[in-house]
């Protein structure tokens, strides 16, 4: 389930980001050992328990709680968890290292870190914990102008879709995206009919590859051509690194794409162009099955947007791989746009 | 010959497979697909000579197959594949009905056949379900790309220099 974000404001669209389940759990909790601590002794019994039991998977949680009382401020240390030490144990560890304690009591704290502010807000009641808004994990809302752009790239699809209805092929397009230029790279239909795995977004991918195979080798053609007249030996290395540079300049300026992001925008990553699908969004009317979505991991694309929910569907409806925690490459995914114009457009007859 | 030394057979022509693709800088993944004790189909990972990261064994063995066959043939056909296949292919697989697949190590960071998910017999899809079986030369087919691993990567976005990498022998 995803948390509805306040995305798509504008024009009446519905757009929502799926996220993984990190997003949505309630408070789970474990048990700890705390005790209360002089202030002039804290810092010298906190040195000692973070060396000898370090947090670990609960680096959310802070060390130290601040409270009020009468008798001014309380320090509490967050010692262990329950399950890793007894109190019998971290009795003797704080004897020994001299350090005067009060009595040691068991506190419930939160078991995750948390990724929404209102997770961060429930939870730290419990324990104060650390909060990282950026890590990545958080909604990241996307502005006015991405989702007008977005709109724009799902109604050229629905606008395909209509073609296909009539001719009585299967209705789903993807259309593949450079985001920096706002550039179609590549778009495609599902033909399933000919090849059973080759839906819209196995054929969008191998159409990138082909692009990307036909610019290297042309790239390459040409630089040979450049080295032969001449240079040899390390020299023409050098040249056709030069020259390769050169025609690859020409070409971003002729075609505007962000393929080679290196040139138009250093900071998009200089090692990425051209690597797959690296750096670019996919526009689908319905969502993805799993064979397609992990294809989309493999292609390291950056952000899948679609109209229509599917049941078996790949990315928010029966898995979440884009967010699943064992795959080397997540990406963000945005559903429901346009979904009442993709309904209306595809007569309601769904397919991957 | 009897079952036991057929599917070492078909195993080995997959582990060939994947030395083909060791040998020209590809991850060593091979696989055949076998349909009535004949192999119709044989392919190794490609992903970098296409610039395609979906071209997986299995995907090159499938078009291949489907050139000269309907897609009604993988009903009666089963895999050997030298790695549990990924999440893509084991729904591929269960798209196209397979039978049966055998594979030789597990892949806990993308397999589909049980190891992230179980995409070859959960209930997310109303195809027919397959049963997947690995432990088929395994030790070879973690060998091979252990043997991978330790070279460098040069078409990863960043290579990462390896140059004090060990290959590790041993297998728990």
């Amino acid at each position: 389930m995803g948390d509805k974000g306040s995305l798509g404001e504008s024009a009446g669209s519905e757009i929502e980001q799926v996220h993984g389940d990190e997003h949505t759990r309630g408070l789970q909790t474990v048990e700890v050992y705390r005790t209360a601590v002089d202030p002039k002794h804290a810092s010298k019994l906190i040195k000692a328990v973070c060396q000898q039991y370090p947090l670990e998977d609960l680096a959310h949680l802070k060390r130290v709680k601040k409270e009020q009382s009468d008798n001014g401020t309380i320090l509490s240390v967050l010692l262990a968890p329950t399950n890793s030490s007894t109190q019998p144990e971290l009795e003797q560890f704080l004897s020994d290292n001299e350090i005067p304690y009060g009595p040691i009591s068991t506190s419930q704290v939160s078991r995750y870190a948390a990724v929404t502010r209102e997770q961060f807000d429930e939870w730290k009641q419990l324990w104060p914990m650390n909060f990282h808004p950026h890590s990545g994990k958080e909604n990241v809302s996307l502005t006015q102008e991405e989702v007008a752009s977005a709109q724009t790239w799902m109604r050229h699809a629905l606008e395909e879709s209509k073609v296909l209805r009539a001719q009585g092929k299967i209705v789903n397009v993807a259309i593949i995206v450079a985001p920096i230029t706002n550039s179609k790279i590549a778009s495609s239909t599902d033909t399933r009919n000919d090849h059973p795995l080759h839906h819209a977004v196995m054929n969008c991918i191998a159409l990138v590859a082909e692009r990307e195979r036909k610019k290297r080798e042309s790239e390459s053609t040409i630089a040979d051509s450049g080295i032969h007249e001449d240079c040899n030996g390390e020299l023409a290395n050098c040249t056709k690194q030069f020259v390769g540079t050169g025609k690859r300049r020409k070409l971003m300026d002729g075609e505007a794409e962000s393929r080679l992001l290196t040139v138009v925008n250093p900071a998009a990553g200089a090692d990425k162009s051209g690597y797959l699908c690296s750096g670019l969004d996919l526009y689908l009317i319905n969502e993805p099955c799993a064979m397609c979505s992990m294809a989309l991991v493999h292609s390291r694309i950056a952000r899948v947007f679609y109209a229509i929910r599917q049941c078996h569907g790949g990315l928010g409806s029966a898995y979440k791989i884009h967010v699943h925690p064992s795959l080397n490459h997540h990406f963000k995914v945005y559903r429901d746009l346009c979904k009442a114009e993709a309904l209306a457009a595809i007569g309601e007859v769904t397919q991957s | 010959m009897d079952t036991a030394s057929l599917h070492h057979t078909y195993m080995r022509a997959a582990l060939d497979e994947a030395e083909e693709a060791y040998s020209v800088g590809e991850v060593p993944v091979g696989c055949v697909f076998v349909h009535n004790n004949t192999i119709i189909g044989r392919g190794r990972n490609r992903t970098n000579e296409s610039l395609n990261g979906t071209r997986h064994a299995e995907f090159e063995a499938i078009d291949q197959i489907l050139h000269t066959h309907p897609p009604t043939v993988f009903a009666e056909t089963d895999l050997y594949v030298t790695v549990e296949p990924c999440v893509m292919c084991a729904a591929g697989l269960r798209i196209l009905g397979i039978r049966k697949v055998y594979y030789g190590c597990g892949n806990d960071k993308f397999g589909g056949c049980g190891s992230v998910f179980e995409v070859n017999k959960d209930h997310v899809r109303s195809e027919p379900t397959y049963e997947a079986e690995g432990g088929y030369f395994r030790e070879e087919a973690i060998i091979i790309l252990r043997k991978f691993y330790v070279r460098e990567n040069d078409h990863a976005p960043q290579p990462k220099r390896k140059a004090n990498r060990v290959l590790k022998t041993d297998i728990l």
